[in-house]
């Protein structure tokens, strides 16, 4: 059956000052689809995802989820999850803290036991009362990830920025095995992983001189 | 509501956990009054005609020291981009900062109004007068709050904040130090400093609150 697309856009472009970085930019992802996003450093990854959430206005073009302008400000925006280089959790609070704090903004019917589930799979069940910031980076990354992947169920589209990185080899197996697999679940990953793309992408975008590449897996 | 509550929920967690501006405000505080203390001479001059004038210059630095940080783990951390995509009102979480720094703000108060009564020997004699010097706290604090996330993120925006709040500030703070002077009963009331100094908080606060989101956007 041929769904209909969750995430459009059209004639995106972005520019630093004079200088343009995205040109052009024309998709669409249909729900339960896997995005790989690549290119090299600096190429614009990073601030697609960020036009895509809405976090970052483009120069010019539309991005719509689920059929709603994401740099409208007036409206409310459609549920969808994010993790990118910020670390988006409060430092002087503890891991459950933080938590607590993201689920009870969220629509979730019972909080506590959706964060204790995604501690039991990232394995980070016995930090929970640590505090943020004397966590090494790598644990503070799957607290990240946890944060993002906390209202999964009801999100449209999971945009994740170098989800990997500072993660040890059971965290990167779990997030490949356990998230990116889920058949509803459609995800959008900026990554230099790209050893391992074809375990879980359907579909490869390839940023390359302002422009995209598509590339069907 | 339910949002509001979650982030003062939070803001008060993180108030309880770090002390750092409250002590640092408290420390300045009575830095100053003991050197009002030591340098003026109560045998030439009545304390009671400059006390005011000098306590509220001291509440007003405090309340820099107290608000400056606000907004420094929602900035660096991108905490405020997690509450965006959540659809959270950016005028929420001004609210709810502004009242952590009001509580702060009115434990510094207390602490040196106090310690000024003590090392000058005043006393209080209008007790009435509290409320609209609260409300007057209200309004420079929140002011000092939703303009910070300005002067944190470049030197450019520390000397214009300053620039912007300073004006902004002075019609409150001559109302804060006519309304004092009542407070430890040197004159009588003034109508129109204590109706000013409500008006002008009121609106200040809400002005703020409204402002903020603007100065997050850009």
């Amino acid at each position: 059956m041929n769904k209909a697309p969750i995430l459009i856009t059209s004639n995106l472009n972005k520019n630093f000052g004079n200088q343009p970085v995205l040109e052009n930019i024309n998709f669409e992802v249909k729900k339960g689809e896997k995005i790989a996003l690549i290119g090299e450093n600096g190429t614009g990854k990073t601030t697609l995802i960020k036009i895509i959430s809405g976090l970052l206005k483009p120069t010019s073009g539309i991005v719509q989820i689920d059929e709603c302008d994401m740099h409208n400000n007036n409206i409310e925006k459609p549920a969808i999850g994010i993790c990118i280089d910020e670390l988006m959790l409060e430092q002087r609070l503890s891991v459950f803290e933080n938590l607590e704090f993201y689920a009870k903004l969220m629509p979730i019917k019972n909080p506590t036991n959706e964060i204790g589930k995604l501690l039991e799979i990232f394995a980070c069940n016995h930090i929970v009362n640590a505090q943020i910031d004397l966590l090494s980076s790598g644990m503070q990354q799957r607290i990240n990830l946890i944060r993002s992947l906390l209202n999964i169920k009801e999100q449209k589209i999971l945009l994740l920025d170098e989800p990997t990185k500072n993660l040890d080899h059971n965290s990167k197996k779990t997030l490949m095995n356990k998230i990116f697999c889920k058949d509803d679940l459609t995800i959008i990953v900026a990554t230099h992983d790209i050893d391992n793309i074809s375990s879980w992408a359907s579909k490869i975008i390839e940023i390359k001189n302002n422009k995209i590449e598509i590339k069907e897996i | 509501m339910k949002k509001m509550r979650i982030l003062f929920k939070k803001d008060f967690l993180i108030s309880r956990k770090e002390f750092n501006s409250l002590f640092s405000g408290i420390a300045f505080g009575l830095t100053s009054i003991i050197f009002y203390n030591l340098t003026i001479d109560l045998f030439m001059l009545d304390a009671k005609t400059i006390l005011p004038g000098l306590l509220w210059i001291t509440f007003l630095f405090c309340g820099i020291l107290v608000t400056n940080k606000s907004f420094e783990q929602e900035l660096d951390n991108g905490i405020i981009y997690a509450l965006k995509i959540l659809n959270v009102p950016f005028t929420l979480i001004a609210i709810s900062k502004t009242t952590t720094n009001f509580l702060f703000i009115l434990i510094i108060e207390s602490v040196l109004l106090l310690a000024a009564l003590l090392f000058f020997n005043i006393q209080i004699v209008d007790f009435r007068m509290i409320l609209p010097i609260i409300i007057i706290s209200l309004g420079m604090i929140s002011l000092l709050t939703c303009l910070s996330p300005l002067s944190y993120k470049n030197q450019s925006g520390t000397f214009l904040t300053y620039i912007i709040v300073v004006p902004l500030l002075i019609p409150l703070l001559l109302a804060a130090t006519r309304i004092t002077f009542v407070l430890i009963g040197l004159i009588d009331v003034e109508q129109h400093w204590l109706l000013l100094g409500t008006l002008f908080s009121f609106w200040q606060t809400i002005m703020s609150i409204i402002l903020f989101q603007f100065i997050i956007d850009e």
